[in-house]
């Protein structure tokens, strides 16, 4: 059955993007469908985030052959857009006052061999993502761009699924992958589920200059209210992330400059010098969501459509990374095996791969954050103590290193920065780290794993 | 078999057809594609078998596996197709396909899913001593694959097979050897233990050891190739080709 595309992604953003990528490169015919235009997506009040790309997630963006627009244009004498992170530091505090003195340490130096000497991670703002992502598809020519579209329909049948658009016109594919992020229309459409609960927070996050080099350290101060992040941009730049209550947030919102910028140095402290906002304030609305399954007839869900976490461990873009690379490498195993890319099967090994991986990270960020955002006496001792035993006890601070420098768990060729041989498209072939897809097929991939236990759907928080 | 005309807003099938048949059609086609349903174990195997028989076919007739469809222009015959399993796969990576099998519900079953599918493949509810009588052309590559163990007299079997084979073609065979561990898997184990066949679907006799095996083709006339071994990993859940013959193995044998 020839389809118009092997694969529509519907959502062009980082997330979309990545997946559509790793599928077009390893050869596969692909359609992006997004609501807007992509030259929206690249204005610059499009998206103010920064995202912590993870060391493994950084290999991948490297086999993609995005790395390079984001850190080696200093060569042009352009600024490099991906800041180091080569320490976290991690304490309890509360506005105004020092941290207190038990704190946790991170240092990429102590994890070295597992990262080649890389840092623990890196910081890019996402439009410069966003721009590196989107240049890099231009380059292929299986990637088509369906855009500005509304979609009105989903139809999946035994040989395909087929786009309704509100123009009625119609394209069909052998596999849909939604990345249209949390509101998933798609996931909506086919009746697939979440399972949410709020966190009562809102994230502020805005960019600041500071006087004093950050030294490529990663700060993570959790205060009463919500976690405080300062996290490393390159040169005297930092990403803001100041969780609050919502009442709180909105205040903090509708300040002046002046004002805020005091509110943020209280938060500070003075290690930096003097801190100034040099961009403006955006204000998300934080929960936890996790769609009930992460597949649907022809369909697959990845990035936020499937799992919406707390930025609180910087993991929410590289786990949708992550989904991207594993769907590329099941495609590409059941192309070799003439599988219909749609069929239960690969379905099936989608779900296995990705949902164990994203419901136990999911959990533990939930844990992490309600140990933290909040100020009762006894929670608040044993979480200092907490952080001071884990400092303390080297393999288990390795331990966590590694699972923020996404290095834990069954990691897709991608992810080890091993990219697909090029084929059709004009991704133009890069010598080095091309690894020639061996003898296909007879080699299945031992990683799928089964399903973790039943009651792993039923967390204990709220379900709607 | 009841005669009826009956009449649908898409189709009107032909009158000697059943549709309360053609609905139970439909339910084993679905039974036969259901990845976690009865023929999971199939399943499974699948992508391993597909993938030996895709480098092995590309190495002999020269072709890129790498290729989108490294099979274009072969033409493959799929003795007992069953549901398809094997012949739908072929047809993606390139070939072109005829099924047979002995049972005329499978055919069907096959003809419905290729169908709805959109997939062009001929499936015949015939013997392979009907279709060589018949005057069949010769196949590029002949499947007899988890086949052998069912039928009664293999060695004949397979010399009626080889006469599909055209000179410079292929034949693969893939059973389950006579062995102790063969019996402790894929008798107790399979059946008995794991419930993933029914009981009854393999009898411990009819399995086939691999010298037995080389015997019948060469004596079919066919030339062939060292065994390979299909071994299962209960911790991944999934196949691997390797040197181990003890349960179930494959080979590839040329009409030279």
């Amino acid at each position: 059955m020839k389809t118009d595309f092997d694969i529509l992604v519907v959502g062009g953003g980082l997330v979309g993007l990545t997946a559509a990528l790793a599928c077009a490169q390893a050869g596969f015919r692909i359609g992006v469908v997004d609501i807007e235009k992509p030259s929206a997506q690249l204005a610059a009040h499009h998206d103010g985030r920064a995202s912590a790309i993870s060391v493994a997630s950084f290999r991948m963006m490297r086999a993609l052959g995005v790395a390079d627009a984001l850190i080696e244009k200093k060569v042009r004498g352009d600024d490099t857009h991906a800041g180091p992170i080569r320490k976290i530091l991690v304490s309890d505090g509360q506005a105004g006052a020092t941290p207190s003195p038990l704190t946790l340490f991170f240092d990429s130096a102590q994890i070295a061999d597992a990262n080649d000497g890389e840092p623990l991670g890196y910081m890019v703002e996402n439009r410069r993502m966003r721009h590196a992502l989107h240049a890099e598809a231009k380059k292929c020519e299986n990637i088509t761009w369906i855009a500005p579209a509304r979609i009105k329909d989903i139809i999946a049948d035994d040989a395909k699924t087929t786009i309704v658009f509100d123009d009625d016109k119609t394209l069909s594919a052998s596999l849909l992958v939604a990345a249209d992020g949390r509101n998933s229309f798609v996931r909506r459409k086919a009746g697939i589920g979440v399972m949410s609960w709020p966190c009562h927070q809102k994230a502020i996050v805005t960019t600041v200059e500071h006087e004093l080099p950050h030294g490529d350290i990663a700060h993570e101060l959790f205060l009463p209210a919500g976690p405080f992040a300062i996290l490393p941009l390159t040169g005297n730049r930092a990403s803001i992330v100041w969780t609050e209550t919502p009442r709180a947030a909105d205040a903090a919102m509708a300040l002046d400059d002046e004002s805020f910028a005091a509110e943020l140095s209280r938060r500070f402290g003075d290690f930096l010098g003097w801190v100034k906002p040099i961009a403006p304030r955006w204000c998300y609305p934080l929960s936890f969501q996790h769609a009930k399954t992460y597949v649907g007839e022809r369909l697959v869900l990845v990035g936020d459509a499937a799992h919406a976490i707390h930025p609180i461990a910087g993991q929410g873009f590289n786990m949708g990374m992550r989904d991207g690379a594993a769907l590329a490498e099941i495609l590409v195993q059941a192309r070799a095996e003439g599988r219909d890319l749609g069929d239960g099967f690969v379905l099936a090994q989608f779900e296995a791969w990705r949902k164990f991986d994203n419901t136990a990270l999911t959990l533990a960020c939930d844990m992490f954050n309600r140990l933290f955002s909040n100020n009762i006496a006894p929670v608040k001792h044993a979480r200092r103590i907490g952080l001071s035993v884990v400092d303390k006890l080297p393999p288990v601070r390795q331990f966590f290193m590694k699972e923020a420098s996404g290095q834990i768990g069954d990691l897709p060729p991608l992810l080890r920065g091993e990219a697909y041989k090029r084929r059709g498209g004009s991704g133009s072939e890069r010598p080095g780290n091309i690894k020639r897809r061996g003898g296909s097929g007879s080699e299945r991939p031992g990683n799928i794993k089964r399903r973790g236990g039943s009651g792993s759907d039923r967390p204990g928080g709220v379900v709607l | 078999m009841a005669v009826t005309e009956h009449k649908t807003a898409n189709h009107k099938t032909a009158s000697s057809v059943d549709p309360a048949e053609m609905a139970h059609f439909a339910k084993m086609a679905e039974d036969w594609w259901n990845p976690s349903g009865k023929f999971k174990p199939l399943h499974v195997m699948n992508g391993c078998r597909v993938g030996y028989i895709k480098d092995e076919i590309c190495a002999h007739f020269r072709r890129d596996p790498d290729e989108d469809m490294p099979l274009t222009g072969l033409h493959i015959l799929d003795v007992g197709c069953g549901g398809g399993l094997l012949c739908e796969p072929m047809v993606r990576l390139g070939a072109q396909v005829t099924g047979v099998d002995a049972l005329e519900k499978n055919i069907k079953a096959a003809q419905i899913h290729a169908k709805a599918a959109g997939l062009v493949i001929d499936y015949k509810y015939s013997s392979v001593e009907d279709l060589l009588d018949s005057g069949q052309e010769p196949y590029d590559v002949v499947l007899n694959m988890e086949v052998l163990e069912h039928v009664t007299d293999p060695g004949v079997f397979i010399k009626t097979c080889a006469g599909l084979v055209r000179n410079g073609g292929l034949m693969f065979c893939s059973t389950i050897n006579r062995t102790a561990k063969a019996f402790t898997l894929a008798i107790m184990g399979a059946e008995y233990i794991m419930n993933w066949l029914p009981k009854g679907t393999h009898q411990y006799a009819k399995f086939i050891k691999p010298v037995e095996m080389v015997r019948m083709l060469k004596d079919a006339g066919l030339a062939p190739d060292e065994p390979a071994g299909m071994t299962y990993n209960p911790l991944g859940g999934s196949w691997k080709i390797t040197g181990d013959l003890g349960v179930n193995y494959l080979i590839k044998a040329v009409n030279a």
